[in-house]
């Protein structure tokens, strides 16, 4: 009877997950099988950010209301993105802070703070995109290059170590990806001539288990395409979050643009990996294929999206996919089994390509300095996450339009931790003659209008890289998006105003003026029977749920 | 790069910055540059002035000129310098702020001078600023109190000008001035609203975005009006500003930008 009794509560505890248990690689991988949980910076390893909750749908969204708020005390543009775990909400804020709340209340259980170097340089702003939980331990990269391990449940550190030398103008922006028990992440610096790396740590010690150059060294693969010593400041950082697909044993990453941004004149040749996805083999960081979207880009377009995994059919046949919207203007769709390209299409204007050849290498267009470049310096879209709904099969992300970049270059001179860009823009607009702005913020006031470029949400068919629908917004918008098993697709913009969309038509269902401009990520999550939507619009993270 | 994000990190350095600045008694001004002499600025001077500034500056100064805490270059914002001297003298001798003293040509300090004095304009619009005085009574003399409001008095039609030399570079203002059309914020452009309950809105814009937006009419009312409540909408491309061009001399035109720059708010 008592071996009866016990092995009932070992199929129990198998059944049911006991509240805060140990956040296991297990587990990550079956992100899927419990959306009630956010667990990693795109709500599983496919980057389809798409979640199983379906309380809030079309017809009650309407109802949506604010249930709590949290506010950063922090100036600047908040760009984390929270994880939950089993009813706690982990966030970040600048510089360096990671806060546990409760995710049903948003009390606090604890603040981590980390001071950053005061010589730590960030080109653009001191952001923190969120931590990676495994086990008990939250990791977090900074903006001195370190990466910190900390009780998940006390808020102290474990242990520090120091990823690159911020001398030299390393820094981690990015949230850390776990895989297979170890803790990914990679660097940015592409703006101070650095050499561009991913990197796996072990969780328990900090130890470095193995690093991924982006840019290859003497006798690698790849070298061939630098000429002299360019290769040594070639840029190509690692600084949005990656993809991994845990059957094929793949880790995908976006990587950064070359070494110096603006003048291509100064690094011949192809300046490989840069303006790439590289696919990696998690156990030893060896690359297994690469694809190149921009090969010697001259205008600032890192691949720093993620990459989004999604099987769906192609040509008949069930297919591995990656989805990729590019910063370069055009919209990609790989093989992710062996990185061959399958189709890509412009989804904004572009002319600095006239399009792509059967190998999708850009036919590149001559452009005379000082002409227009479209799509401008912040490109068709940026590091935004995107979403994929399985549903709909409909690509969902956020999209800069009609504005263009005149660029002035010239040489730039090396020199350890200083900018090292070669030029610079001289501002966007649309048209040669029109209103020219700076590309900072905007803010609340939009003095330039939409005369100068206006952002879009846009859904687009895989299949044909047209758009199924788009919803214009008067400025620009540097959201990303999520979306629901209910078809549901929630998303913001600059303005202020947090969406909730049919995903399947571009139908409007909801919205609400947060008055804070939306530069990052919803995220949902389920506690007690409750589904909550989280978004960050200016110094707030704003809470909601259905009314009871 | 992710350019758009551009708050700076805080850093010790520009915390040490700020101390030495109160240290020596001297902390932001606001306060117009002098401009009793006059001084032309010429394209190509500014546009040299700028490659100078890429190769000497910018590792501190930033590319918008403001990497330095309580120093804006681009709005002329300086802790201690308010004549051109003054820029020459804190460039070729440095300052117990902690900017190094920089040995250049003649020509080259000029240009930096223009540079800066342009709001780093890398256009390089060329301008001419006269003396801010006399720029004053032109002002009045020449009615531009009629559309403008300047410290309380004026019309409210066309933007108000008490910080117009903070927000916008010299060349800016005297493009507005000689060729209103091109020079104009397009926020400021002039709107003709029809609403769908039968009303005409003719007005100017603070702020508009997707769904609604802000103005105020030709009676001063301040509103907001919901785009779903609007039939027709036209934004007029031309501006109902004259050109001073003409109208005022060369030397008028000096005095009244001088004037102009000067404004700096309160």
């Amino acid at each position: 009877m008592l071996r009866a009794i016990l092995s009932l509560l070992a199929i129990f505890a198998l059944v049911f997950t006991p509240v805060q248990a140990q956040v296991t690689s297990q587990r990550l991988e079956r992100s899927a099988s419990e959306p009630n949980n956010w667990m990693t910076y795109s709500g599983g390893y496919n980057g389809q950010r798409y979640s199983g909750l379906s309380q809030i749908n079309r017809n009650n969204a309407k109802k949506l209301s604010q249930v709590w708020v949290v506010q950063n005390q922090v100036p600047g543009a908040w760009e984390s993105n929270p994880l939950v775990v089993d009813g706690i909400m982990y966030l970040t804020q600048r510089p360096n802070d990671v806060m546990a709340l409760d995710a049903k209340t948003g009390r606090l259980f604890w603040i981590y703070h980390w001071a950053p170097d005061p010589g730590a340089q960030v080109c653009c702003g001191s952001n923190n995109r969120g931590v990676a939980i495994l086990g008990n331990t939250l990791f977090m990269g900074t903006l001195d290059a370190h990466l910190i391990a900390i009780d998940a449940k006390t808020g102290k550190a474990l242990w520090n170590t120091v990823v690159a030398d911020l001398k030299k103008g390393y820094s981690i922006t990015m949230a850390p990806l776990i895989v297979k028990d170890q803790v990914l992440v990679g660097v940015g610096g592409g703006e101070y001539g650095v050499r561009g790396f991913v990197a796996a740590f072990d969780p328990r010690s900090g130890k470095e288990l193995w690093r991924f150059n982006v840019i290859p060294g003497p006798g690698e693969p790849g070298f061939e395409t630098w000429e002299g010593d360019d290769w040594k400041t070639g840029g190509g950082p690692i600084w949005t979050m990656g993809s991994y697909d845990p059957v094929l044993n793949l880790v995908y990453w976006g990587t950064g643009n070359p070494g110096p941004d603006w003048n291509p004149a100064q690094r011949p040749g192809d300046n490989l990996y840069t303006d790439s996805v590289v696919a990696l083999d998690p156990d030893t960081g060896k690359l297994k294929w690469h694809f190149q979207f921009t090969p010697n880009d001259a205008n600032d377009y890192d691949a720093t999206q993620v990459p989004v995994l999604a099987d769906m059919d192609w040509n008949g046949k069930t297919a591995k996919l990656m989805l990729f919207a590019n910063r370069n203007g055009f919209f990609y769709v790989l093989d992710r089994v062996t990185g061959k390209f399958l189709q890509g299409t412009p989804f904004v204007k572009v002319n600095w390509a006239t399009g792509l050849d059967k190998n999708g290498r850009p036919i590149k267009t001559p452009l005379d300095n000082g002409t227009p470049v479209w799509p401008g310096n912040q490109g068709g879209t940026n590091w935004y996450p995107p979403a994929y709904s399985p549903r709909t099969g409909l690509f969902y992300f956020s999209v800069w339009e009609n504005y263009a970049t005149t660029y002035h270059r010239e040489e730039a001179v090396y020199q350890p931790g200083r900018t090292f860009v070669g030029g610079a823009p001289a501002g966007i607009s649309p048209a040669p003659g029109a209103p020219t702005v700076s590309i900072g913020r905007r803010g609340p006031i939009d003095y330039w209008t939409n005369e100068v470029g206006n952002g879009a949400t846009v859904a687009l068919d895989p299949r044909t890289g047209k758009r199924a629908w788009a919803f214009t917004h008067y400025d620009v918008t540097d959201a990303g998006m999520m979306t629901t098993a209910t078809d549901l697709l929630f998303t913001g913009g600059r303005e202020g105003y947090f969406y909730a969309f049919d995903a399947r038509n571009g139908e409007l269902l909801w919205k609400t003026n947060l008055g804070g401009s939306i530069v990052t990520a919803p995220i949902t999550y389920e506690i007690d029977g409750k589904q909550y939507v989280s978004i960050i619009a200016g110094n707030i993270l704003s809470t909601f749920a259905l009314q009871d | 790069m992710d350019i758009h994000k551009l708050i700076p990190i805080p850093s010790r350095r520009r915390f040490t910055n700020l101390l030495g600045a109160f240290a020596l008694g001297v902390g932001t001004t606001m306060a117009a540059p002098a401009t009793a002499q006059d001084h032309q600025y010429s394209a190509e001077q500014i546009q040299a002035g700028y490659r100078t500034y890429v190769s000497q500056c910018q590792l501190c100064h930033g590319s918008n000129g403001d990497g330095i805490a309580r120093v804006s270059l681009s709005r002329q914002q300086f802790p201690r310098a308010v004549t051109d001297d003054d820029i020459r003298m804190a460039i070729t001798t440095g300052n117990a702020a902690g900017m190094p003293p920089f040995a250049l040509k003649a020509d080259e300090l000029e240009n930096l001078v223009a540079f800066v004095r342009s709001g780093m304009d890398r256009t390089g619009t060329e301008f001419r600023l006269g003396d801010a005085r006399r720029g004053k009574a032109i002002y009045e003399k020449a009615g531009c109190a009629a559309c403008h409001r300047l410290d309380g008095n004026g019309s409210r039609t066309a933007p108000a000008l008490d910080d117009i030399g903070f927000i916008r570079r010299p060349g800016q203002i005297l493009t507005s001035l000689t060729d209103p059309t091109k020079g104009t914020m397009p926020i400021n452009r002039s709107v003709t609203i029809f609403t769908a309950d039968g009303r005409t809105i003719h007005g100017r814009r603070f702020n508009e975005d997707t769904f609604s937006v802000q103005l105020i009419d030709q009676q001063e009312n301040v509103l907001s009006i919901n785009k779903s409540d609007i039939r027709r909408f036209d934004v007029s491309m031309t501006s109902q500003m004259p050109s001073y061009r003409g109208r005022l001399s060369d030397v008028e035109l000096a005095d009244l930008l001088a004037y102009l720059v000067s404004l700096r708010g309160k």
